[in-house]
């Protein structure tokens, strides 16, 4: 880069207005747990509007794998999160990883009321990446926690929830693909599959590395990450089949 | 919406407010580099190039920030004009002269998709001993088979066999990007604490690779190496945690 330019990157990053991104996540609620109150877990799915959904690789959503996008694993920085414009106490977040072309991820966030009672209110929520100035839309509507779905799946962790949601996907890629194809390749997909469970299954049996097992929120976890990755797997599977000319959906 | 890296973005602004247009159109972002040929089938020369986005975010990330095509995807490397999915369209000249590509593949990067090798035939041209440096040029063949040029580094998109040295890949780069990837998976298996475990892991992923791959070739999608090198590369993230924490 010349001097010339090196001066414009300069006077650009002393530009605020210009050098941060709109906000172009969405985030909607997915599932609520109530049932502790006034501790509360909700679920979140972030969507990324400026991505492509089906078809793109591309995201701005942080990778919960990289230390440099989620440092501390925590890969949002809630800037915002007030019931009736009282900030509730934040407890807790995780992050799921991002699904191939599926540009969403989800946050589970875990917060205390500091309502009286329990009531209707809504949430108000910011969220911004941990590595920089992506946010959600300026635009993005109050979260109605009474109205999601109330599960208990969602109260210690987000992962017994979205093992159940992927198990879900990946029962539908499933039968999708195997009922597409003849009767020949359709028994090596059976016998595919049916590894792939004994694969799972050792997978997430392993010890961690103070050789203990797994606890249960560990081994949930595991299972929901590994069915996410066989889902995506099928579903690649079933575009290919289809034509890749051809767009998803 | 599409958004651009950042060291694309701030190169991109910098030219517009400076006013450097004649280089701000056509910056270079990936740079291509000759790792291994092989010449035993003469005059149809195999070579491995790996080809690096020189501007995605990288960092310790995994993520899909990369202006790279990606062959997983199954929308990229798809061109309405061909029926092989290629997800480039190559460019060789020698002494000026267009040099034919006959075969290409594309092998992802182990660790990160702004990474990638891509294996190619070609058809050279006179003898083996008046071979030049080839001049080339790499277009990315994206989503809806969109093509567009990627720009390569200067210096780095010349192609020298003399300064390569020979592997056997006049049939498929696998058997020089195999062991690579072996080697990986091996050092990552013992990351893990030797138990009981470890070895039902090691036995029950090798029979998930086996059947899944003979069902992919079945019905067309992939060949068995290729297959198996895709199993390896996601068996390889899977075990990226543990790995991680064995400092490994």
């Amino acid at each position: 880069m010349n001097i010339r330019a090196l001066i414009a990157a300069a006077l650009l990053l002393a530009t605020p207005a210009i050098t941060q991104a709109e906000g172009f996540f969405r985030a909607h609620l997915e599932a609520v747990d109530l049932g502790t109150w006034p501790e509360i877990s909700v679920l979140l799915r972030l969507e990324d509007e400026g991505s492509e959904g089906g078809m793109d690789d591309g995201t701005a959503l942080p990778n919960p794998d990289s230390r440099v996008d989620c440092p501390a694993q925590a890969c949002w920085r809630i800037t915002r999160l007030e019931e009736l414009g009282v900030p509730v106490t934040q407890m807790a977040q995780q992050t799921a990883p991002i699904q191939a072309r599926s540009a969403e991820q989800f946050l589970w966030l875990r917060y205390r009321s500091n309502r009286a009672q329990q009531d209707q209110v809504e949430l108000l929520l910011a969220l911004e990446t941990g590595y920089g100035g992506n946010r959600t839309a300026s635009d993005q509507s109050a979260l109605l926690p009474a109205e999601a779905p109330d599960t208990d799946l969602i109260r210690r962790s987000p992962w017994p929830y979205l093992a159940k949601h992927w198990d879900r996907t990946l029962n539908q890629e499933y039968k999708s693909v195997r009922d597409s194809i003849s009767q020949a390749p359709q028994q090596t997909l059976v016998q595919a599959q049916r590894a792939w469970i004994r694969y799972r299954d050792a997978f997430c049996a392993l010890a961690d590395d103070k050789q203990a097992p797994l606890t249960a929120d560990a081994r949930e976890r595991c299972l929901a990450l590994r069915t996410m990755a066989r889902a995506v797997e099928l579903q690649n599977i079933r575009h290919l089949m289809d034509g890749p000319r051809k767009p998803a959906g | 919406m599409t958004r651009l890296s950042w060291p694309r973005a701030c190169w991109l602004s910098a030219a517009l407010l400076v006013g450097t247009h004649a280089r701000a159109a056509d910056p270079a972002w990936a740079r291509a580099d000759l790792l291994v040929q092989d010449t035993s089938r003469w005059p149809e020369v195999a070579v491995l190039l790996q080809v690096t986005d020189l501007d995605s975010y990288s960092g310790d990330s995994q993520a899909h920030d990369t202006s790279l095509p990606n062959p997983l995807n199954p929308f990229d490397c798809a061109a309405p004009d061909r029926q092989a999915r290629d997800c480039w369209r190559v460019g060789l000249k020698m002494g000026g002269q267009d040099v034919q590509v006959l075969k290409q593949t594309t092998i992802l990067d182990l660790d990160k998709l702004r990474i990638q090798q891509l294996w190619l035939i070609y058809r050279a041209k006179d003898e083996a001993d008046a071979q030049t440096p080839l001049d080339l040029r790499l277009s990315r063949v994206m989503r809806k088979g969109v093509v567009t040029p990627v720009p390569l580094k200067p210096g780095a998109a010349r192609l020298d066999l003399q300064q390569a040295p020979r592997a056997d890949i006049a049939d498929s780069p696998w058997p020089y990007v195999m062991p690579i990837a072996e080697q990986r998976i091996r050092a990552a298996e013992q990351a893990l604490p030797a138990s009981r475990e470890r070895d039902a892991l090691r036995e029950q992923w090798t029979s998930f690779t086996e059947r899944d791959c003979q069902f992919q070739a079945a019905v067309g999608i992939k060949n068995a190496q290729a297959c198996r090198y895709d199993h390896m590369r996601a068996q390889l993230q899977a075990l990226r945690p543990a790995m991680a924490r064995s400092g490994k």
